[in-house]
């Protein structure tokens, strides 16, 4: 080069790597190698793209260059070489890898995803090392344009559920993307089901476990959540730690697990209903005990149970926000003066208070969180069935409950299986956790073998 | 694309799918026709056959039995089509469509039937404050929601409660059976059972002549499993019935069964659990109330596909409110006292259901014969 | 200049809350009993106080030595004089918006009830939707009375009301104090439940009340019912009219009574569901037609139940005579003593508004015509369905 060239390098200093351009770029174009590193000829390099300026119109040139621009990428305007070349520069910013908090296990990898889509890739891809795990890149919201995987085993899982996936992401229209959730809210099956049919999730290992049995992932930039499809209700009482402890202890665990659900969602509205239209069902001597306690107290037993259930939840949404250093201060308020002082002071019987408090505590149970919430919401309907009809309007609501998750799919499997539609060799890993040698570990369950089938 | 349940009361039922295995079908037929027995017909059972009336199911099974075939063999002329349709094809439309609404009448009644022993027995066991109005409201609207979702909801129900009444009745039933006494089926097979039924055909008609209900299920059974799993539900129903007289004979004896109004009833009221656990008839009465709302749903579910492919509906909320509104109304008006109903039941039940079970379904096959055998002179 | 100005203002708050007053300084009255001398002109009010420190709470009920309520009696020559005597044996201030119940003396009804409905009606935080109770005979037995199961008696005398207006037709729902004022306005009768104290060895202390296993004596009982018309107790009803009479004014409740059937005697649980009065004009006669619709079962039977559709018919039948005719001999009695307990003249003015003056301005009962029409049906059978 003998005469004076200009060069424009454009790069946003807070998304580029300004290390990767001072070493490679502005030393190369000032020490005048720069032809010596010119790949673009090669097809498919993402590295070093180059884009003459005759080759399209210049508002198109302009778009393509913001667009890399705004994605951390260097942009060379070479009026020269009559060529704009984007040069892929993204520094990788993130933090460390640690683990999740609200995933934690006592024996298993401790490592979570994190807010870098790339690096999130890359632990899986370095669990699951198997040519056919594909990764299919998407760009949803039309503000913020964030880039979206959608992840899956290309030999196990079956045509139809990754072609169904594939079509609800595309059909996706919105302005923004900040977190898996709200792609969730697009793809789900039901809108207004409290029941979740989609896990998420923040441990790579779960991912991959889930990836083998020919589910599909979906990953998110920006966002440690990743999102895992179907899931059926019985999978949500099993926890990546059942597979990394002994079997016995596990399948103990499981039935704890679902016992609580019951627990979570029927005791409230069992004791209203008990309590006040069948009185006959109690014990005689509790019946006595009961009813001595229940002398001062001014209210009924339904608004008892409403007051308190939400006085409880009141209490866990402040502990969500509250600073680590009044937390202790909290759980004494919560537990001594709300619990035992509103007893001891007449406005609400001893008896509630317990039952409040297992009907909590068993919430917190469930190991995904979305999954308490659903429980939550169907506990209050229930109780105030039970408040108008007793143990009638228990099995109503209990009917109307089954009727809607028999008939609710998760991207085409049955919510309920192997339970309805009866399978019993799924039985094996849903209300018992056989020891691996028997797990037959390498064939699908057969609610997903169902959607093999299907076209 | 995206299944909704709310968006199930705006599409057409599906036709001719297949998608109701054989033993779910016939699970369905085993309670239909325990229903509402369980709670109005045993004691007038016990009371005529006294000790042998655990032998009358039997015979009553195998009229109901023989009566299906009638229906198989209709069915089997047109496969796949339900039991709306096939008038339609037999007879022409005009004649047709008046009896599928003559069935699709005979369905409110049968459901006004069901929902007023259901609000007698709540009323006159477990809350008697209650209006039944409410009891109403509420079975239909989860009858309702349910068929909303599908046929294969209906079924998929059916099968995931069964266990569920099977499995508590029965252990309770063997807890009373501490109060066996073989003493109270002496003199044994003395009576005159075909006599005795003879002389009191409503157990004839009902429950089995009202199975006719199942065979708007008939489309959706999958390869073609419809006949035979519907005569071995009849059968399983019979001998089901034939179990139970038998325990509250050996539990209660005649005399007192045939006094008591709800015998079930007082015999889940006398079991204890231990010390511990005293009256648990509640959550028996509760349970066995599943049995009710499992008739209830395939009433509704016939009515409204009775609708649905007589007319060809597009919205189907509609059609629901009316149905329940119709329901209920029947259920409030189908009779002033039960003293009147057993009286009626006595009399009548037999022709009545009988009109609906063979008159008609006879007349159809004869129809279609007559049809087939003159499309066959026309060919030659 | 303004920090001062609003000290000044300020200083207002210093002279203390001037309505404020501490709970525990409250006299929280549960029951008033008004009673009215005829020969002095004495008033004299009774007012039972709640002992807050013997009340149940969750720590358990206390022992014997504290009474639940203490009574008071306060006399005076006017009931509003009462007001400022109170305080000569009441160490607390006078609190009545929690009272449960108001319990005039016989002797106080038979002279006329206007000045203890307006003086109660007076007072700012003295509802008047409390029932109000005739005492059988002297008032101050049945004030110093203490109940079982129920420590504080006004709460025994609410809850026992409220029972008997759901499970029997004796009490009706329009017994307050502010329906009898609108009925005595529109000269309308109304009929309240009397109270008495009942007779035997009464337990002198709420310890040994407490401890009697015997509930029947020393306890109060509600029975019977005072007819107030004209402000004034008219007459008395025993058990049986007064379900003739809650019958044929229209209250919605159920009641069990044997009925003598084809020989047979049989308790039939009845319930009222609709009930119709009107008046019309037939033969230049103003005719007031009462029409209802009762439902019968015989949930409570043990003595025999229909069995066939026959029988049943004629068992409605018979018991629809049955009440008609005791409905009209209810209806002669009433006439004969000068009551207007089937609201009559109401009836004739609010449907016949023109012919109607001439009969009231009569007022000769034998210009009215009444008919009743009884409507029986037999809806539920219980339990047994044979006996």
């Amino acid at each position: 080069m003998e005469e004076d060239q200009t060069v424009h390098c454009m790069y946003l200093e807070s998304l580029a790597d300004k290390t990767v351009i001072d070493d490679y770029v502005l030393k190369a174009l000032m020490e005048g190698t720069f032809l010596e590193v010119e790949q673009s000829g090669v097809t498919g390099n993402h590295f070093v793209q180059d884009y003459s300026f005759s080759s399209a119109r210049p508002e198109e040139l302009l778009q393509q260059a913001v667009d890399a621009l705004l994605a951390g990428q260097c942009v060379l305007a070479d009026s020269a070489m009559d060529r704009i070349r984007l040069i892929h520069a993204v520094s990788l910013n993130h933090r460390q890898i640690e683990e999740p908090k609200s995933e934690s296990t006592v024996r298993g990898p401790h490592e979570g995803f994190t807010e870098n889509i790339d690096m999130n890739v890359g632990l899986i891809r370095k669990r699951l090392r198997n040519p056919r795990l594909r990764f299919e890149k998407l760009s949803i919201g039309d503000q913020t344009r964030t880039t979206v995987m959608l992840a899956y085993l290309d030999s196990v899982a079956p045509t139809f559920l990754v072609r169904e996936a594939r079509q609800r992401l595309l059909a996706i229209r919105t302005g923004s993307v900040l977190e898996s959730a709200y792609i969730e809210e697009y793809i789900q099956d039901q809108i207004w089901s409290p029941f979740p049919t989609m896990t998420n999730t923040e441990k790579p290992d779960v991912v991959t476990a889930h990836l083998l049995e020919g589910k599909v992932a979906v990953l998110v930039d920006g966002t440690p959540s990743a999102l895992l499809a179907p899931m059926t209700f019985f999978e949500f009482f099993s926890s990546p730690e059942d597979y990394y402890q002994r079997a016995d202890i596990a399948t103990f665990i499981r039935w704890i697990r679902l016992f609580s659900f019951f627990i979570a969602v029927f005791v409230p509205s069992m004791y209203v209903a008990v309590t006040t239209f069948h009185q006959e069902l109690l014990p005689t001597q509790l019946l006595i005990n009961i009813s001595a306690q229940r002398e001062g107290v001014p209210l009924p037993s339904l608004t008892e149970v409403l007051l308190m259930e939400t006085v409880f939840e009141i209490i866990r949404e402040a502990g969500l926000r509250m600073p680590r250093a009044i937390g202790q201060a909290l759980s004494i308020v919560g537990a001594i003066v709300l619990g035992q002082a509103a007893v001891e002071a007449g406005l609400i019987s001893a008896a509630i208070v317990i039952v409040v408090a297992i009907t909590g505590i068993a919430n917190f149970v469930v190991p995904t969180y979305s999954f308490g919430i659903s429980q939550r919401l169907i506990r209050f309907s229930f109780v105030l069935l039970a408040g108008l009809m007793g143990l009638f309007g228990i099995l109503c609501g209990l009917l109307f409950l089954i009727a809607h998750l028999i008939s609710l799919k998760s991207f085409g499997v049955p919510y309920l299986a192997p339970a309805v539609p009866v399978s019993f060799s799924d039985w094996k890993d849903i209300f018992v956790r056989v020891p691996r040698p028997w797990m037959n570990a390498g064939s699908l369950p057969r609610f997903m073998q169902r959607l093999k089938g299907k076209k | 694309m995206f299944n909704s349940g709310v968006s199930g009361a705006f599409t057409s039922c599906e036709e001719g799918t297949g998608i109701i295995s054989r033993f779910q079908f016939f699970l369905l037929a085993v309670n239909f026709i325990l229903g509402t027995t369980l709670f109005v017909q045993i004691q007038i059972l016990i009371e005529q056959g006294k000790q042998d009336a655990w032998l009358m199911p039997w015979w009553a099974g195998a009229f109901g039995i023989a009566a299906s075939l009638v229906w198989i063999v209709l069915h089997r002329h047109y496969p796949g089509k339900s039991l709306a349709q096939i008038p339609i094809l037999a007879l022409g439309r005009p004649l047709g469509m008046a009896i599928s609404m003559l069935y699709f009448l005979h369905f409110c009644i049968l459901a006004g039937w069901v929902l007023r022993n259901l609000s007698d027995f709540l009323n006159g066991t477990i809350m008697p404050q209650t209006p039944g109005v409410v009891f109403y409201v509420m079975f239909l609207f989860v009858a309702a929601f349910t068929v909303a979702q599908g046929v294969e909801t209906v079924a998929r129900l059916n099968q995931f409660v069964t266990p569920f009444l099977f499995f508590p009745f029965w252990f309770v039933l063997l807890l009373a059976s501490k109060d066996w006494s073989w003493d109270r089926f002496q003199p044994a097979l003395h009576t005159d059972i075909w006599g005795t039924i003879l002389h009191n055909h409503s157990f004839l008609g009902f429950p089995f002549m009202e199975t006719l209900t199942l065979m708007m299920f008939f489309p959706h059974i999958q390869k073609d499993g419809a006949g035979r799993s519907l005569i071995l539900g009849i059968a399983a129903g019979a001998v089901s019935l034939s179990l139970i007289l038998y325990m509250l004979i050996g539990l209660l004896g005649v005399e007192r069964a045939s006094k008591l109004t709800y015998p079930v009833y007082t015999v889940v009221q006398e079991v204890s659990l231990g010390e511990v656990v005293e009256n648990i008839h509640s959550i028996i009465s509760v349970v066995l109330l599943i049995l009710i709302f499992i008739k209830t749903l395939v009433l509704v579910y016939g009515a409204h596909a009775l609708l649905n492919q007589v007319f060809r509906t597009e919205t189907n909320w509609p059609f629901y409110l009316a149905i329940s509104v119709l329901m209920a109304a029947s259920a409030e008006s189908i009779y002033v006292n039960p003293i009147q109903n057993n009286e009626w039941s006595s009399h009548y039940t037999f022709v009545y259901d009988t009109f609906f079970a063979l008159v008609i379904p006879g007349v159809l096959l004869a129809a279609t014969r007559v049809k087939n055998a003159v499309q066959k002179g026309r060919k030659r | 200049m303004g920090t001062s100005i609003a000290s000044v203002l300020m200083s207002f708050f210093l002279t203390a809350c001037w309505d404020k007053i501490e709970m525990n300084e409250l006299a929280l009255v549960s029951m008033v009993g008004m009673d009215s001398d005829p020969d002095t002109g004495q008033k004299t009010i009774y007012y039972q106080v709640v002992n807050p420190a013997s009340s149940v709470s969750a720590k358990g009920s206390p022992g014997g030595d504290q009474a639940p309520v203490y009574t008071y009696e306060i006399s005076g020559p006017s009931f509003g004089e009462i007001r400022s005597l109170a305080y000569e044996v009441l160490p607390r201030k006078l609190f009545v918006a929690h009272y449960k119940a108001i319990v005039v003396s016989q002797r106080a009804a038979e002279q006329g009830m206007r000045d203890i409905i307006n003086f109660i009606e007076m007072q700012p935080n003295g509802r008047a939707s409390v029932p109000m109770l005739v005492a059988d005979g002297p008032l101050s037995p049945v004030m110093r009375t203490f109940t079982p199961l129920e420590r504080v008696p006004a709460d025994d005398v609410e809850s026992r009301l409220k029972l008997l207006t759901r499970e029997s037709l004796m009490v009706g729902k329009h017994i307050r104090l502010k329906d009898v004022d609108e009925r005595m306005q529109q000269s309308r009768a109304v009929v309240l439940p009397i109270i008495r104290e009942r007779l035997g060895n009464k337990p002198q202390d709420s310890g040994a009340r407490a401890s009697e296993i015997n509930a029947s004596i020393g306890n109060l009982q509600i029975e019977e019912g005072a007819v107030i018309q004209n402000y004034r107790m008219v007459g008395r009803l025993n058990d049986t009219d007064l379900i003739w009479y809650h019958l044929l004014v229209g209250d919605k409740g159920k009641q069990a009574k044997q009925f003598q059937v084809n020989g047979k005697r049989l308790t039939l649980e009845m319930e009222q569901v609709r009930f119709n009065r009107s008046a019309t004009c037939r033969n230049n006669r103003p005719l007031v037609s009462i029409r209802m619709d009762l439902e019968i079962s015989s949930r409570l039977a043990s003595d025999y139940v229909p069995q066939s559709w026959n029988e049943t018919a004629q068992l409605q039948k018979q018991v629809s005579q049955t009440i008609t005719q005791e409905l009209e001999d209810f209806y002669e009695k009433t006439k004969k003593k000068g009551w207007d307990l089937l609201e009559i003249r109401e009836t004739v003015r609010s449907h016949l508004p023109r012919s109607g003056p001439n009969f009231l301005a009569g007022g000769d009962w034998n210009d009215v015509d009444v008919s009743i029409g009884v409507n029986v049906q037999f809806r539920r059978i219980g339990s047994i369905h044979k006996l």
